[in-house]
């Protein structure tokens, strides 16, 4: 048999309950009227104990709505809801260990690709440790790589801590208090290229082309004489000239005319036979044999016939003739006019070879300029590169979006406004003066809203190495520049002024190739500069370059380099000034400049004319075997001429043959006609008196027969 | 979605939980609607909202059919949040608080901002009690008289609110086990 088992009503109703309790932790939290008054009928109050009982056995209708009713007043117990309030516990401690145990890898992951989004080269963190107490986080080594050199690090720092400001990043602001590190290395080489990925590369700009272009100082490179080779300067040149475009121009047309003419051979040939032909048909015929008249009119017939083709080849092979010979005096002239031209190419070729005034201008400069520009040239690249990674951290900066969203009016209170990004410092110092043996950086105020800070961005690096001094202090003031760079505005107000000096440093140089060749060169030297940079153009200001303890090794049989010696150690401190100026030109003078330009100016005159000869001698060759190709295409154009000239004279002798036969005949003719005129004349003058005869017998027949019959 | 909504509210009314509640998920409703959003304060009052006992039903039905017209309150919350944040005596008050780190983030500059919190928390309770009132006098009268009414009676016998009261009073039953 089953056992039925009474249901139990829950716990918290019990067949006993203070009053208290029941008042206010059941009855208080029942909401709806119709179980109040359930519970209040179901349990009674027992004034004695002061509790409210109900009977021990319940039904199960009873027992299920009890346990409705527990229900409800477990849920409008309190106001919180623990249950919810003790997930979102979990999930925030789960997020706080997340961060801990992960926020080493976040935190370099976000610094490199914000710091590869500013330079568009791979930056490389190691052993990156986030600070939470700090706050801030360091590192062991940071390298970014030079976008222009991938092969190359722009800088490397060592062991460096981060203070960051919590306040500022909690308003998602990145102010960076102060970066001190312990080592700082320029221009390092890197194992693998630094060059980002294609997709990765958020400023597809190409570098920007370094604006110090000093033309003015390339040119008065006097080694340009040495590096000219006559025979690539012609061939370079070769197409600008006038004469190699005429040749050209004749080669064409003469052999043009000379196909022409070799195709009129054959005709001339044929013309020149058929002349013959008749010639010879002609001279066949005998006319003192000829002794009829309509013989010798048939004959006549012929000649003339003979004499017409003739005179027709004649005209015709006349008229190649003097084509083939206005064509070859046309030519000819054509060809000697080219000298003219030859002689203007070669003066103009001659005027190409670069006349190096050294009136005004330093020479000495130019002697140190190939040597002097690569380093400058070097470091103004890598101010540029960080210069524009600067920019690109301002131009980042993007105005809020304008948005459908309800607000108000903005009320703004006073309040220290930061830069989405800024770095007050950033600070490396090792050594000290006194053992003249300091490294030191400082760097402050980099922004990306630069019109926020009070200071303008400014760079201090003093080294010191033993005798070597290197100092260097920059401001870039950006401020007042609201406008993106790529909008055009304000750009041009950017500016950088960058003071640096240098002493102590010697140099060794080994040969170089050029009109100055010195097999080696040592000395000290100290620099000093002190230039702007505008956003765009070229910096202005002045560099100085001093030389001094100079010893240099030239080859025995090297005029200039010997000539160069002797003036570099005539003083004891060689200085050299390059002054920058605003329109792009550039000033550079030296206090050797006039004793080396005067012994140089006669050495280069000679060298100048040199090379001029032997640029001419080249040319001159060149264009001496197009001229002699076209003579041998006139002459054969000119054979062409004489041999028309042969035909000519032989169809000439022809028709003047055939004319003289033509005369013969006529001269035939005539004597033929004279007979016959004189034979009809005395048969007529026979008729004439036999009639007379007649007429006088008749007569005297007549008288006769009238005498008679008269008689 | 929106009978879904409205049954639920219907049920929360039915069911045996505190006015207050319900009261509470209006008077919240109130406060978020009149404050403009994408603000911090916006997001932890919201936030609260489910940390809370408040019928989150009603305020979440509540909250959407004022946000729409809340705008029409906008010139009279603009007067006073500017009121305030202008007046003289609290300008040490804001700008303590504006440098504090975080509190740019929760928009009290913003004079609708301000002007919709005060707003909201100075209704809070009046709506509070008003609610809490009519849920009571709901219950206790208003319940059975409408019951009788035949739209009452033609809803409570749609067979989408016969199985959401039966879903909810499943779930209600399931969450007191669990608990």
């Amino acid at each position: 048999m089953a056992r039925t088992r009474n249901p139990r009503a829950p716990g918290l109703f019990q067949p006993s309950i203070p009053r208290r309790t029941f008042d206010r932790k059941i009855l208080g939290r029942v909401a709806v009227n119709e179980e109040r008054r359930f519970l209040e009928g179901l349990y009674s109050f027992n004034a004695e104990r002061e509790t409210y009982e109900r009977p021990e056995t319940l039904d199960p209708e009873q027992v299920r709505r009890l346990k409705t009713i527990a229900a409800a007043v477990r849920h409008n117990r309190g106001v919180l809801q623990p249950a919810k309030l003790a997930l979102l516990g979990m999930i925030a401690a789960a997020i706080v260990v997340f961060v801990l145990f992960f926020a080493d890898a976040l935190i370099e992951r976000a610094a490199t690709r914000g710091l590869e989004s500013l330079f568009q080269a791979r930056v490389e963190f190691s052993d990156l440790r986030v600070r939470p107490l700090q706050p801030g986080f360091g590192f062991n080594s940071l390298q970014v790589a030079d976008r222009n050199r991938p092969y190359r690090n722009l800088f490397e720092l060592g062991r460096a801590e981060v203070r960051l400001d919590l306040g500022q990043l909690l308003r998602g602001k990145l102010v960076v208090r102060n970066i001190e590190a312990q080592e700082i290395r320029w221009n390092t080489r890197r194992e693998s290229s630094g060059a980002l990925p294609p997709e990765r590369l958020t400023d597809p700009r190409e570098p920007e082309a370094p604006g110090l272009e000093l033309p003015d100082l390339r040119e008065l490179a006097i080694e340009r004489f040495a590096e000219i080779d006559p025979e690539e300067f012609v061939r370079a040149h070769f197409e600008q000239l006038t004469t190699p475009a005429h040749l050209s121009e004749l080669a064409e047309e003469l052999e043009a005319a000379g196909e022409r003419y070799r195709s009129e051979i054959p005709r001339l040939e044929r013309t020149a036979r058929s002349a013959a032909d008749h010639g010879q048909e002609a001279a066949a015929l005998r006319p003192a044999e000829l002794r009829s008249v309509d013989a010798i009119r048939d004959a006549y017939r012929t000649v003339e016939r003979a004499y017409s083709e003739i005179d027709t080849a004649v005209a015709e092979v006349r008229t190649l003739h003097r084509e083939a010979e206005q064509d070859v005096e046309r030519y000819r002239t054509e060809i000697e006019a080219v000298g003219d031209l030859v002689a203007a190419d070669l003066a103009y070729v001659r005027g190409l070879v670069p006349e190096i005034d050294l009136t005004d201008r330093s020479a000495i400069a130019a002697l140190v300029l190939p040597e002097l520009y690569d380093p400058l040239h070097d470091r103004y690249r890598q101010i540029r590169t960080i210069w524009d990674a600067v920019d690109r951290l301002r131009t980042r900066e993007r105005p809020a979006d304008p948005t459908a969203r309800r607000s108000g009016r903005t009320i703004v209170f006073p309040a220290r406004d930061y830069p989405r990004v800024l770095l007050e410092q950033l600070s490396f110092s090792v050594g000290g003066r006194e053992a003249r043996d300091l490294h030191e950086l400082r760097v402050e105020a980099i922004s990306s809203q630069p019109e926020l800070v009070e200071n303008p961005s400014r760079v201090q690096f003093t080294r010191f190495d033993g005798p070597r001094t290197v100092t260097a202090s920059g401001v870039l003031d950006m401020r007042g520049e609201t406008a993106p760079r790529d909008s055009g505005n304000g750009a041009a107000q950017e500016r950088l002024r960058l003071a640096t000096s240098m002493e102590g440093f010697a140099f060794e140089l080994g040969g170089r190739s050029g009109i100055v060749s010195f097999d080696q060169a040592e000395g000290n030297y100290d620099l000093s500069a002190d230039l702007q940079f505008a956003r765009s153009g070229v910096p202005t200001g002045t560099v100085r370059l001093g030389l001094e303890e100079l010893e240099l090794a030239v080859p025995d049989d090297d005029r200039i380099a010997t000539l160069a010696r002797e003036i570099f150690y005539s003083v004891p401190r060689v200085t050299v000034d390059f002054e920058l100026r605003p329109e792009g030109r550039l000033r550079a003078g030296s206090n050797l400049d006039r004793p080396f330009r005067e012994q140089l100016a006669g050495y280069l005159s000679e060298r100048r004319v040199a090379l001029q000869q032997r640029i001419a001698a080249e040319l001159d060759a060149r264009l001496a075997a197009e001229l002699q190709r076209r003579e041998e295409q006139l002459a054969e154009l000119n054979a062409f001429r004489e041999q028309a000239e042969g035909y000519l004279a032989q169809v000439r002798l022809h028709r003047a043959e055939v004319a003289d036969l033509r005369d013969r005949l006529e001269r035939r003719t005539a004597e033929l006609e004279e007979e016959a005129e004189r034979r009809v004349r005395e048969a007529a003058e026979q008729a004439r008196r036999e009639a007379e005869e007649r007429a006088r017998r008749e007569a005297e027949r007549q008288i006769d027969r009238a005498l008679d019959r008269f008689r | 979605m929106f009978v879904n909504a409205v049954a639920r509210v219907v049920a929360a009314l039915n069911s045996n939980r505190r006015p207050g509640e319900i009261a509470a998920g209006v008077s919240c409703a109130v406060l978020l609607a009149l404050v403009p959003a994408g603000n911090l304060i916006w997001i932890v009052l919201f936030a609260a909202l489910f940390f809370v006992k408040v019928n989150l039903s009603v305020a979440l039905l509540t909250l959407a059919v004022l946000t729409p017209i809340a705008p029409l309150a906008d010139p009279l919350l603009d007067a006073v949040g500017y009121r305030v944040l202008t007046a003289a005596p609290l300008q040490g008050l804001f700008i303590a608080w504006y440098n504090v780190p975080i509190a740019p983030l929760t928009g009290f500059n913003d004079t609708l901002v301000t002007g919709g919190v005060l707003g909201g928390v100075a209704l809070w309770l009046p709506v509070y009690f008003a609610v809490r009132a009519f849920v009571q006098v709901y219950r206790n009268t208003l319940r059975a008289r409408l019951a009788e009414l035949p739209p009452v009676r033609w809803f409570t016998r749609l067979p989408l609110v016969q199985r959401l009261t039966g879903w909810l009073r499943w779930a209600n039953g399931f969450y007191a086990r669990v608990r």
